[in-house]
């Protein structure tokens, strides 16, 4: 029997805190839809998404009624692309991007990723044709989101890609200047990227993973903030002192725990609805995401935890011991956490970040500082539509360094909003939030240094083996 | 609320008297002949004043729950009693034990009507205002849809009502337009009604989630 008590703080969490299962992505297996033959590969790709995941979203839907758990987004992740689609050139590969997003819209999903390559050590033929396709690719699509992978922590950072990255980045900008730049928000480009990672636009369905898989992201900023003010509230109350006082340690404690019941949320309906589907489950990641309202905040959590101005010293202190505390309770509830897990900080999206920025206390260099603590990185961050594709490059190596040094996964996700200069302002509704556009000083300053190209080498500890 | 279930008990007992307990295995499983409710208002010592009646006359405990509502004690006890005890002798002896102006009821066993259908087992949470009828409005819904209430607690406070409640529902039971109907139930009288499987909450109350799974 469960206690009224224990019932009702779960109530709470979905009625009154916001908590919901932000994604159920299926992983799909391409692999064997690959064909020299433009037509046949595209008809195998429709085929495999419209029949594997007919039933994803009616299933969801049911999943939801049975446990009362809102899930925001259905989405699909499909084996990196520039690996099905070996072969085929920039052409080739923006109808297989269409392909994909006709599909997803069929079945009736938000976002479909895995329009990938992984170059982190070297580039085929098509990975580089891939890339090139991006700009067209991601704005004449709706649904379709991308991932580079151009540094691990095995192979070191693919500069050349980093540099190509770089300017394919203002070049989709470019292609989509009549929505601010829009397009940039559906690719990510990675250091160390996880290969079941559900959120999007990040999410590609790997190659250690099976033919189907669900995973989930569960999100629950506004649980984890309600939950750290009630315990503050409360001994603010008390009056404690000496032993008795509230420690960061208490608070660390109550993050842990939220972390873990947020998690078992997760791992229900991941499993539930794998059952459902006759897919394998494959893991819950518990990526504290947050969205443009209010009481949804990875900012709100901070300031919570007394950091009155997000970017003020201590933000990185605050949001390690934050991203820690997600990972060990996430951890203890359940085996199958994977993915990205942690706390992300995407500017845009978050409106205290937001705020935050436009004051001034969040600046292009704390938010990296920040992002070597967290996850996962520069991530919904508008810069101006004029800076250079060699000082966009040096950005996505400062922060796949810090990925490759730290074993860690990052990444970055920047919108040089084409026509914009720092201090204006870009909205892209709905969850992808506004913001100021963030300053980036010394634009221009690293171009001999990205200019060398090359690859920056694995670093010492690297070499296990 | 309290539930002692005898058999559980084992698990704490050492190896001699795991013996014993399985030597006496056959009474405790054996069928129960009598249910004893007690009402009273609550004080310390009502358990050890009831369970002292029942061991001087030699009786079985089965299975007992107990709770307190609004400062009222209410107990009912799984019993077996053998032929040669005066069942009158009983109830009349645990009243004069409680002495509070305690209503002691014995009646005899008689197994439910029917097994229960199988299916699964759900929670459903009402909040909000307090509306007179609201918990037959619920019950009648459930009923209709052949829901069984398995726990039940309602509490209303300074205008504000809160009901908990276990429910197994038959398998098949059209789970949206059971919602649907309890929502606009709550709805119409104030109140938030919500309807979810019992595992939502294991899963997020209780550390050994897994073993739900196998």
């Amino acid at each position: 029997m469960i206690r009224n008590e224990a019932i009702l703080d779960t109530i709470r969490m979905f009625q009154d805190e916001k908590l919901d299962v932000r994604t159920v992505t299926l992983g799909l297996n391409l692999d064997d839809c690959s064909s020299p033959v433009l037509k046949h590969l595209l008809d195998k790709i429709h085929a495999r998404i419209r029949i594997s995941a007919a039933h994803l979203v009616q299933a969801t839907r049911e999943i939801e009624r049975t446990f009362g758990i809102p899930v925001t987004n259905k989405r699909i992740a499909v084996s990196p692309i520039a690996t099905v689609a070996a072969g085929h050139g920039p052409d080739g590969l923006v109808r297989v991007a269409r392909c994909l997003d006709d599909a997803a819209a069929e079945v009736g999903v938000d976002l479909i990723g895995g329009y990938s390559a992984t170059v982190e050590k070297g580039m085929t033929t098509t990975e580089g044709a891939l890339i090139a396709s991006l700009p067209e690719a991601l704005s004449v699509t709706k649904r379709v989101c991308s991932a580079v992978s151009v540094a691990s922590s095995r192979a070191g950072i693919n500069m050349d890609a980093v540099l190509r990255t770089g300017h394919t980045i203002r070049a989709i900008a470019d292609a989509d200047e009549a929505n601010n730049g829009f397009a940039c928000a559906k690719l990510v480009v990675f250091s160390n990227m996880p290969e079941d990672n559900p959120f999007m636009a990040g999410a590609t369905h790997g190659s250690g993973e099976a033919d189907a898989v669900i995973n989930i992201g569960v999100s629950g900023p506004g649980v984890v903030q309600r939950a750290l003010q009630r315990l503050i509230e409360g001994a603010d109350g008390d009056l404690a002192t000496g032993e008795d006082r509230l420690t960061l340690v208490d608070i660390a404690e109550e993050i842990k725990l939220t972390a873990f019941r947020i998690t078992r949320v997760g791992e229900l309906i991941g499993r539930e609805l794998a059952k459902k589907l006759g897919v394998q489950f494959g893991i819950v990641d518990l990526s504290l995401a947050p969205t443009p309202q209010v009481g949804d905040s990875i900012g709100e959590i901070l300031q919570t935890m007394g950091i009155a101005r997000v970017g003020a010293p201590g933000s990185t202190a605050a949001i390690a011991m934050l991203n820690d505390a997600v990972k060990k309770g996430g951890a203890f509830a359940s085996s199958s956490v994977g993915g990205l897990s942690g706390a992300f900080i995407p500017v845009m999206e978050d409106a205290t970040l937001a705020r935050a920025a436009e004051e001034g206390s969040l600046t292009l260099d704390k938010l990296e500082a920040m992002t070597s603590v967290c996850s996962v990185g520069l991530d919904m961050v508008a810069i101006p539509g004029d800076t250079p594709g060699e000082t966009i490059a040096a950005i996505i190596a400062d922060e796949m360094a810090i990925g490759v040094m730290n074993h860690k996964t990052t990444a970055t996700r920047i919108i040089p909003v084409p026509g914009k200069r720092a201090g204006e302002r870009v909205s892209f509704g709905g969850l992808f939030g506004e913001s100021v556009i963030l300053s980036v000083h010394d634009a221009g300053g690293s171009d001999r240094f990205v200019g060398f190209a090359g690859r920056i080498p694995a670093p010492l500890h690297s070499l296990r083996n | 609320m309290a539930r002692i279930d005898q058999r559980g008990e084992s698990h704490f007992l050492s190896l001699p008297s795991r013996f014993e307990w399985l030597a006496g295995i056959r009474i405790l499983m054996s069928s129960p002949t009598h249910i004893l409710t007690v009402l009273t208002p609550d004080r310390r010592g009502i358990i050890a004043a009831v369970t002292e009646v029942l061991d001087r006359h030699g009786i079985q405990l089965q299975e007992l729950s107990q709770t307190v509502v609004r400062d009222y004690f209410t107990v009912i006890l799984v019993l077996r009693l053998d032929e040669r005890t005066a069942e009158e002798t009983v109830a009349v002896e645990i009243e004069t034990a409680l002495a509070t102006g305690a209503t002691v009821t014995l009646v005899p066993y008689r197994a439910g009507a029917a097994q229960p259908a199988p299916g699964e087992r759900y929670i459903l949470t009402a909040t909000g205002t307090t509306s007179a009828g609201i918990v037959n409005t619920i019950a009648e819904i459930i009923a209709n849809r052949g829901g069984n209430f398995s726990d039940l607690s309602s509490r209303s406070d300074d205008g504000a009502i809160r009901i908990i409640a276990e429910i197994d529902l038959p398998t098949g039971v059209p789970l949206e337009q059971l919602q649907i109907d309890l929502e606009h139930a709550g709805a119409e009288a104030g109140l938030q009604v919500r309807l979810q499987h019992h595992r939502l909450f294991v899963a997020t109350n209780e550390v050994a989630f897994r073993r739900y799974h196998r």
